[in-house]
């Protein structure tokens, strides 16, 4: 498939996420980062931003499991989170961690549980959305390596 | 520990390490002066986005990832114009990076970073010596005009 047919693709997705409330004009500013001397800055950022979410909230689920919860630890993976999130477009995952926020300030522990469940779900949702719009990418790679050899 | 600087952008258009070589087709904006930019935070697709969105913006940029480094590469003599720096990171926190930087007579602009402002983070920061403060992400809504008003105060 032609690079422009992928990129209209691409674009076309992003809204989708755009409407659908999952990703917000953050993305589209990574987006725009890339060019033809950094073709694969999109996917490195996808890349970067599902493997260190991933294991954040593997480290905040082990905290908030303790039997007594150090909630100033909890509070530096959702800044480590939210930081991230919020750098990539990831707007319900940013929500989520404002809930936990606030569960880590009511020292509830099952209230933090809950928040952290909310945020697994949340990561999910983008990181397959991401994964998707990379999957896209790749094919553009491809095609262009391809192109090298022929 | 010798200070990890990622990679420098160089205004004339090439990368100060390999072959790399990076044009200005990035520079979104075009400024009286070359001003350049230190980026402290140890989350890397933070800093990451944070130094490819000033270097976008035609600020030469430099990454590090603790206030250690920061600390030690301007007590090395490198000097900023801006210094973006977030509050959190691991040994030497963001305030106390940017009390020993401003102990050192810097006078740069510093814009302090953070993925929640509180009242009391906020508090901290000021009183340690930054002149502003946001939350990430970098957004050229607020930090171009930062940029230009550093640049016409040259």
């Amino acid at each position: 498939m032609a690079e422009t047919d992928v990129r209209k693709q691409i674009k076309d997705y992003v809204q989708t996420m755009h409407e659908q409330g999952i990703l917000d004009h953050n993305f589209e500013n990574v987006q725009n980062l890339q060019g033809e001397e950094n073709p694969h800055f999109v996917l490195d950022i996808i890349d970067i931003f599902c493997r260190d979410a991933e294991i954040c909230i593997e480290d905040m689920t082990k905290s908030v499991d303790e039997p007594v919860v150090d909630y100033a630890k909890v509070t530096g993976f959702i800044h480590l989170l939210k930081g991230s999130s919020s750098s990539v477009g990831g707007c319900r995952i940013v929500l989520a961690c404002r809930e936990l926020r606030k569960a880590t300030e009511s020292k509830t522990k099952e209230r933090c549980v809950e928040a952290v469940n909310n945020i697994k779900r949340e990561f999910f949702t983008v990181r397959d959305n991401l994964n998707a719009i990379a999957k896209m990418e790749r094919s553009i790679r491809t095609d262009d390596a391809m192109t090298g050899i022929f | 520990m010798a200070p990890t600087i990622e990679s420098v952008y160089l205004g004339n258009g090439g990368l100060s390490e390999g072959n790399n070589k990076r044009s200005n087709r990035f520079v979104k904006a075009t400024w009286k002066n070359n001003l350049t930019a230190l980026v402290v935070d140890n989350v890397e697709l933070c800093r990451v986005l944070e130094r490819e969105n000033l270097r976008a913006y035609g600020v030469e940029t430099v990454a590090v990832e603790t206030g250690e480094a920061a600390v030690e590469l301007v007590a090395s003599g490198s000097t900023f114009n801006l210094i973006f720096i977030d509050i959190y990171l691991p040994t030497m926190s963001g305030p106390e990076a940017v009390r020993q930087i401003r102990a050192m007579g810097v006078r740069s602009k510093i814009i302090g970073l953070t993925a929640i402002i509180t009242e009391k983070d906020e508090q901290d920061f000021f009183a340690a010596g930054i002149d502003e403060f946001y939350e990430k992400p970098l957004d050229p809504d607020w930090f171009v005009p930062i940029i230009r008003e550093v640049d016409n105060q040259i």
